[in-house]
């Protein structure tokens, strides 16, 4: 059995989430990805995902995007790999030149 | 019984190749992060010659590439910072919210069908990343730099929050709704087309 005390507002705030409709609990779902919920966030969200297909497939498809980012970055660096970004030649070869002048100074 | 890995040798530094084989790498990283062609360009050469300067630093535990990309990632969110003391904390405008998720009821207005997808399977696709960065490269210039500090780069909230001048409430309220527009461009460019 839950005890809610004396916290007005977190009751207050958990009966108006078991009014709210998918955009709060998706918002709720995201924001539970990085930090903890209030008691009264997580038990709303637990009720509605009991019920709602679509926010518990929401939560899974967010979780498999950081799920694949996460793994992607330890695959490489520059994850993720871009299409068609090239350096333009001319600034490749100003870059170069500049490089070339530095390392020449060096020598 | 366990298998060492081979050792390689030490590492070393080749300068004068840099641009010919980490240019584009290092371009496209910087386009994905900051969206103008010749902020990137001039990133990517300060970036290099940063690095030239500092070549003594180089210890050689990480490869050549992942060297020069942390340098980047320092020089891009020095940009940004700058960018965002200029600009201040600016209100997310309408548009920038991206297509509509839910109806006046709040109720989702679309549905994907399950992905069941192998993490694994998909980041070895290249293909698949190509369309992620196609699809981080289509959100709203702010969503998604909120979105590839804090869930690519892995920048603590706090210090996102810094470096853009945003309110946590905000980074938060950027993330979400980065993620619900990735969400629907991957489902349409890519898990549509696989089922």
């Amino acid at each position: 059995m839950l005890k809610f005390g004396d916290e007005r507002k977190r009751m207050f705030e958990f009966f108006k989430l078991l009014n709210a409709g998918c955009e709060d609990h998706a918002r709720l779902i995201s924001l539970s990805m990085d930090q903890s919920l209030s008691r009264s966030q997580r038990l709303g969200l637990k009720l509605h995902l009991m019920y709602c297909r679509a926010c518990r497939q929401f939560r899974r498809d967010a979780h498999l995007m950081r799920e694949t980012i996460n793994l992607g970055c330890e695959h490489a660096c520059e994850f993720p790999q871009s299409k068609e970004t090239a350096l333009p030649p001319e600034s490749a070869d100003a870059i170069s030149a500049s490089l070339n002048a530095r390392m020449s100074q060096e020598k | 019984m366990t298998h060492a890995k081979p050792k390689t040798s030490p590492r070393a530094l080749d300068p004068a190749q840099w641009v010919r084989l980490h240019g584009d790498v290092l371009f496209g990283y910087a386009m994905l992060r900051v969206r103008d062609r010749e902020v990137a360009e001039d990133l990517v050469q300060e970036c290099l010659m940063g690095a030239y300067e500092a070549r003594h630093r180089f210890t050689g535990e990480a490869a050549e590439r992942t060297w020069l990309v942390g340098i980047l990632k320092h020089k891009i969110i020095d940009h940004l910072r700058k960018q965002s003391r200029r600009q201040g904390d600016q209100a997310l405008p309408q548009q920038a919210l991206g297509e509509a998720h839910f109806d006046r009821k709040g109720h989702w207005v679309e549905h994907t069908s399950a992905w069941n997808a192998d993490p694994k399977t998909l980041i070895e696709n290249r293909e698949f990343q190509e369309t992620l960065a196609g699809c981080i490269a289509a959100l709203p210039d702010k969503l998604a730099i909120t979105f590839i500090l804090r869930e690519i780069d892995g920048v603590e909230s706090e210090e996102v929050c810094t470096i853009l001048g945003i309110t946590s409430t905000n980074m938060w309220a950027r993330i979400h709704r980065a993620r619900l527009s990735l969400r629907s461009c991957l489902e349409s460019k890519w898990f549509r087309d696989v089922r």
